[in-house]
């Protein structure tokens, strides 16, 4: 008599297929058995590893960049595409000179720079203003944000201002290297800017915050409470985060 | 596509299968989202397991190419936090971490492709769903499954005997 082997007792285990000779086979059945006990060791073990997640910050940020339109592009070739590929190539086509155009008006003294800061500006420098924000209508990360600002922060103290915001809006902050600061937020936004201070009046949605490692100190005030504090003498961070690593902090408001 | 429901029935598996693949939430939840969102942009479409399968494939394809250096993945794992809940008291926190420990250990141990079709396979993909996200013939996912399975039974089993 042919015994099954152990990966053809685990596709019966499975529901993947049957065997007559099992009927008929107590060695077999009692492998099948024993594969049975070793679904629930490995299920049990499994579980183990895993963690809670907040599902309604997950639900707004990809609600969020679907929305925009936003997502990375390349390395994965989608199952099923329905028949509309030339407009996919011509939107990526699209995205992809916004990107160069981006890239170049990041390089410094560009006439696309130029262009850009004459053209997307949200609005004219306010008196007073020292440097000027720089527009950034097409921000480093694949972000669902419409729009947004820089501002070049060479030393702190930095106050990033963030009014409007609803209840359960999510605010991701992040560390960035070099010496400017961004805010990105969904369309209708309003910006402002000074020296050492960049305030955003936000729509609801996700308000992305560039924070440059280097300045300290640096503060971030949502709704008039301060949620984030950097100083020499380290991170304070007292609003209501939802998750944290060392490039990133994520706060939804309550 | 509903928006809602998609999310509801696809994101907390697939965020599942990333922790358990990346071994580091932060990263799970940054290709569990990266997937969503591709399956959006590109309009998939199709009955519900195929889009679902879809976004896994996906999610699988972005952890290997985010995180497929050994050294990356090292280190990921080793700067995953185990946070104890706070109605848990000591010696269940201890007993959870010590659990979780093991069984990261013991998939690390195993092959890439094995440690994606034994998670593929407990997140309930078929064997032909399986086959088309690793690229080995349906007939011998099997064989293959029922090696990781004992393979990862026996690393969780010598984890132990070293605790």
């Amino acid at each position: 008599m042919t015994h099954l082997d152990e990966g053809q007792l685990l596709a019966v285990r499975d529901g993947e297929s049957q065997h007559e000779h099992l009927v008929e086979c107590a060695d077999c059945r009692k492998g099948l058995a024993e594969l049975r006990g070793r679904h629930d060791r490995v299920s049990g073990a499994l579980a183990a590893l895993d963690a809670p997640t907040d599902l309604e910050v997950a639900r707004a940020l990809i609600r969020t960049r679907v929305t925009a339109g936003a997502a990375h592009t390349a390395d994965v070739v989608p199952l099923t595409i329905p028949p509309r590929r030339a407009f996919w190539s011509l939107s990526r086509a699209a995205g992809l000179l916004l990107v160069t155009a981006a890239g170049l008006s990041a390089l410094p003294g560009s006439p696309v720079r130029h262009w850009a800061s004459r053209v997307l500006a949200p609005e004219a420098p306010r008196q007073g203003t020292e440097r000027a924000p720089t527009p950034a209508s097409a921000p480093s990360s694949a972000e669902a944000e419409a729009t947004g600002i820089r501002l070049a922060v060479p030393r702190g103290p930095l106050r990033v201002i963030v009014g409007g915001a609803e209840t359960g809006a999510v605010i991701r902050v992040q560390w960035v290297p070099g010496a400017e600061a961004a805010i990105f937020a969904p369309a209708g936004s309003r910006f402002t800017s000074g020296e050492g201070r960049l305030e955003a009046q936000v729509t609801s949605g996700t308000v992305r915050i560039e924070l440059p490692r280097g300045v300290l100190p640096v503060s971030l005030e949502v709704g008039g409470r301060i949620y984030l504090r950097s100083t020499d003498a380290g991170l304070d961070v007292p609003g209501p985060v939802t998750r944290q690593s060392t490039s990133e902090i994520v706060f939804r408001i309550p | 596509m509903d928006f809602d429901r998609l999310f509801d029935d696809a994101y907390p598996p697939l965020v599942r299968y990333c922790q358990r693949l990346t071994g580091d939430r932060d990263a799970a939840e940054d290709v569990a989202q990266e997937a969503m969102v591709r399956l959006f942009a590109n309009e998939v479409q199709g009955p519900p397991p195929a889009v679902r399968a879809w976004l896994f494939k996906t999610a699988t394809h972005l952890v290997r190419d985010r995180y497929r250096v050994d050294e990356n993945r090292r280190r990921l794992l080793q700067e995953n936090p185990v946070t104890p809940s706070p109605v848990e008291g000591p010696e269940r926190s201890f007993q959870r971490k010590t659990e979780r420990e093991l069984a990261r250990k013991a998939l690390e141990k195993l092959a890439d492709r094995d440690r994606e079709m034994l998670l593929l396979r407990y997140e309930g993909f078929s064997y032909k769903e399986i086959a088309d996200v690793v690229h080995v013939a349906a007939s011998s996912v099997g064989t293959l499954l029922a090696r990781a399975e004992r393979r990862f039974v026996e690393a969780l089993e010598g984890g132990l005997e070293t605790t």
